[in-house]
């Protein structure tokens, strides 16, 4: 049941996404299609960073640009598809799949930051082998691993080389969030999380 | 095609940003692997260190409840077994980095008996070891306690027994531990030293007659002012790789299983006594403890009015042949000896090892 209300949740956020943004609000398309490492933090004794990678492509709902003459900056929302994973050693590996909602302000310089919060599906796969104990005896398994949400916040500071230069359609950002996983133990299990990513910006005229 | 190049060019650059782990190699003739033994829908994390070539396991059971056995490799203790014998360090259910969301009422001692007994069972089957101890510490002693007498059959798979500040009785010790500490405090109070806060000590335990989960962690600091946790401040910490747990888990699961945990569907910490079961204990049985234990004192605590005795009552009662029946205390150590005196804890815990292997 649990499973099932999160398949209709993603299911709704990718409807929601195919209905807004055919009410874009200019008069060009732009599809930002985002790379990124990520570095998963353990803020222990050391500190662990355990490496993982998040995609995710950019339809934009609303832009309410501010125009001081020549000079254009952008105020942008974005509904974010996003698929990712990282990898903690001999722990576990999380496959991620879910919807961000992003504020993004682009400056004139080809500056931007974005505020990104979002959800979705996290499935939790063990990394070592697993034995199943049944009936006394034991069978090792493959892609055993565990179903939790997932709720995520991030803030990105980047450059957009497309902002001044539609033949360049590149840019970069680093920042960092946290996500939490739900449930174990039945708590939240936070991950403060590092991000540094490529960014290709796709510009289509509307017909 | 320039703009594939470009996609090309910062995919790969992105992938190459490392973020490593790092792995220990364990050495010639000595090994080092992680598992998972799936049992009862979770997977409990399971670590085989040691000598390779050895035939012997020693099954390291963590205290708690809601700990870590992981955090013993760093003890000279538990490690220096590793040079003879295969260690297996594993999590219970809802503890350490065991990973997943069990119901409340799966954790019961009766549910992680069943996982010892899968762990047990991993040791004999899949590690294939032919001679296995069994240890437990602190909670662990009394969840082992618990395994070997609830089903004395059991013990048929094991060579020997070690317990070590063990909790078989956690009201009676718990009530020994609060006395421990009011005459710390006492003690404290009549050399003038922090009156004030002894004083309030003192107030906290007029109010707080019984240690339970909801007060455990105050009594443990008054507990730790009194090093009644830890005696010997020099102890020496080895460094272990440790998988990349996820840290705030690992902090909170000791609250959750401490607060969750029953026997007999009521709070271990009310009502899990196993004194008068240990007479079903017939292995070979090494008890350790420490002198300055105030958690779970090894004898009885002036003031107490259960008079709880913890090592000296587990040897009157269990029922192991005299002859089989060894102690050991360590006086430079309190709840912690296989890190506190860490040398002596492991030649003294091969000695026993190798007369029942």
């Amino acid at each position: 049941m649990k499973f099932q209300l999160i398949l209709a949740v993603l299911l709704i956020s990718f409807l929601r996404i195919s209905t807004t943004e055919v009410s874009a609000q200019d008069n060009q398309r732009k599809i930002p299609i985002q790379v990124s490492a990520i570095s998963d933090l353990d803020l222990g004794d050391p500190i662990s960073f355990s490496p993982g990678m998040m995609l995710d492509v950019g339809l934009r709902i609303m832009n309410k640009p501010k125009i001081n003459g020549s000079r254009i900056r952008e105020r942008e929302f974005y509904v974010k598809p996003f698929l990712g994973f990282y990898k903690r050693e001999d722990y576990h590996t999380a496959l991620m799949l879910g919807t961000d909602l992003t504020y993004r302000a682009t400056y004139p310089s080809g500056i931007f930051w974005d505020a990104n919060a979002g959800a979705g599906y996290m499935h939790l796969f063990y990394n070592t082998p697993v034995y199943k104990y049944e009936n006394g005896t034991f069978t090792q398994k493959k892609f055993q691993g565990y179903a939790n949400v997932v709720i995520k916040g991030a803030i990105n500071l980047g450059f957009d080389l497309s902002k001044n230069n539609e033949k360049l359609p590149l840019g970069f950002f680093v920042g960092g969030g946290m996500f939490f996983r739900y449930p174990n133990n039945h708590s939240f299990v936070m991950h403060p999380y590092l991000q540094l990513g490529a960014m290709y910006t796709i510009r289509k005229d509307k017909k | 095609m320039k703009k594939i190049q470009y996609i090309l060019v910062f995919i790969l650059a992105i992938a190459i940003i490392p973020a490593c782990s790092k792995y220990e190699d364990p050495g010639p003739g000595m090994m080092d692997k992680m598992y998972h033994v799936k049992t009862d829908g979770i997977a409990l994390p399971v670590r085989v260190a040691g000598n390779e070539n050895s035939d012997v396991a020693l099954i390291m059971t963590h205290g708690g409840p809601g700990g870590s056995s992981q955090t013993f490799r760093f003890t000279e203790g538990i490690r220096g077994m590793e040079e003879d014998y295969k260690v297996i360090y594993w999590d219970q259910r809802a503890s350490g980095m065991t990973q997943g969301n069990p119901p409340k009422s799966e954790i019961t001692i009766e549910q992680y008996a069943e996982d010892l007994d899968a762990i047990v069972e991993f040791t004999r089957q899949v590690v294939g070891a032919k001679k296995i101890f069994l240890l437990g510490h602190s909670w662990g002693g009394g969840l082992t306690a618990f395994y070997l007498t609830q089903d004395p059959s059991r013990q048929q798979k094991l060579s020997g027994y070690v317990i070590v500040c063990g909790a078989y009785n956690v009201p009676g010790g718990l009530s020994a531990s609060r006395q421990w500490i009011l005459n710390g405090a006492a003690a404290s109070i009549a050399r003038n030293k922090d009156v004030g806060y002894w004083q309030k000590a003192i107030e906290f335990y007029k109010t707080n007659t019984a240690i339970t989960a909801d007060n455990f962690i105050e009594h443990a600091t008054y507990l730790g002012k009194l090093n009644g946790g830890i005696y010997n401040k020099k102890l020496t910490k080895l460094k272990s790789y440790i998988p990349a747990i996820e840290i705030s888990a690992f902090l909170s699961n000791p609250l959750f299983v401490g607060h969750n945990i029953t026997y007999k569907g009521k709070s271990v910490y009310t009502d899990l006594d196993l004194t008068n079961e240990l007479y079903k204990i017939k292995l070979p049985s090494f008890v350790m403890w420490g002198t300055h234990d105030g958690l779970l004192p090894a004898h009885k605590i002036p003031g107490d009015t259960k008079g709880t005795a913890l090592a000296d009552d587990f040897i009157a009662k269990v029922g192991t042949d005299s002859k089989d029946v060894y102690y050991m205390e360590y006086t430079n150590s309190a709840h912690e000896p296989m890190a506190e005196e860490g040398i002596k804890f492991a030649k003294d815990l091969k000695l026993f090892m190798n007369k029942y292997k």
